[in-house]
């Protein structure tokens, strides 16, 4: 807690080292998010497909 | 032994199994790896605070460099084994790569603003680093940029085998050339050049980028073993 408190401190310093977490944190979630949507939409579509090949 | 397990569908049954264990041991990791970073390591005694941009900077290059080195050798296993996994595995993992190696660029020239007076310098390891990027555009890009996906594959497998001269120019860089950029902390285990207090919260955050990479490129794999299952029931409609 010591170094977190000196760290807030620091207001000269606080600014870069948040923003630079914030943008990794910002392109991983969008990389998560991209990839598990684009799953999520193949899956119905092949489930839509499948089905589709089976009343035929 | 690699190729009993480079099996689609081996591998969906497999990744199916890790999947749950990766996303808690990333949570985990993830969570004590920002409380290590931010709350149990010191400043630096010549840069500060800023230092605490090297938890987050230094695995964002470290994956960026090693996603890229298994691209070339599923690019290698592609064009000499002509395997299918290896061309998934290369369209799947080249997004995350390029978001690595964005994030480093971008956390880079952060951190350089307080440390070197400067956002942007030209130096070699910056520009290698940037050379990577559009390495894994071009990548992104050959793979998609056929009506064949065959054809795609073959020329991103063989672009990725090419760029992996840019990996150790990314490396030796610093010594080779006189630049900006510190040298290399942790080239040896031995003797690396940063205290135990720092270095922990490094391989903590290191380790949670790790499971979180893994699980990323699970799931980018099965949308490509998807992908391709629609396209031939696609075209075995259209015959």
């Amino acid at each position: 807690m010591h170094y977190f408190l000196k760290f807030l401190e620091t207001s000269d310093h606080v600014p870069y080292v948040l923003s630079s977490y914030f943008v990794v944190f910002v392109i991983l979630i969008i990389i998560s998010v991209n990839s598990l949507k684009r799953l999520k939409r193949l899956e119905t579509e092949l489930v839509n497909l499948t089905k589709n090949e089976k009343k035929k | 032994m690699i190729f009993k397990f480079a099996n689609p569908n081996k591998f969906l049954r497999i990744s199916k199994f890790l999947f749950p264990y990766f996303n808690v041991f990333f949570l985990i990791s993830f969570v004590y790896g920002l409380y290590l970073s931010f709350f149990n390591s010191p400043p630096d005694y010549l840069q500060g605070e800023t230092v605490r941009i090297m938890y987050i900077h230094v695995p964002c290059a470290w994956f960026s460099l090693m996603l890229y080195s298994s691209i070339a050798i599923c690019g290698f296993f592609s064009l000499v084994f002509r395997h299918t996994l290896a061309d998934i595995a290369i369209r799947a993992i080249a997004p995350l790569g390029a978001c690595f190696t964005i994030a480093t660029l971008i956390t880079g020239s952060i951190w350089g603003k307080p440390t070197w007076g400067t956002w942007w310098v030209w130096d070699a390891r910056l520009t290698s680093e940037l050379v990577l990027l559009f390495l894994y555009v071009g990548i992104i890009s050959l793979s998609n940029a056929f009506e064949s996906k065959s054809k795609g594959d073959k020329y991103a497998a063989m672009l990725s085998l090419v760029g992996i001269i840019n990996l150790p120019i990314i490396k030796w860089s610093v010594d080779w050339w006189n630049t900006l950029h510190q040298p290399a902390s942790i080239s040896k285990f031995s003797s690396p050049s940063i205290d135990t207090v720092m270095l922990i919260p490094l391989f903590v955050m290191t380790l949670s980028f790790l499971f979180l990479s893994l699980n990323i490129i699970i799931i980018r794999i099965k949308s490509e073993i998807l992908q391709r299952k629609i396209d031939i029931l696609n075209s075995s409609k259209i015959n």
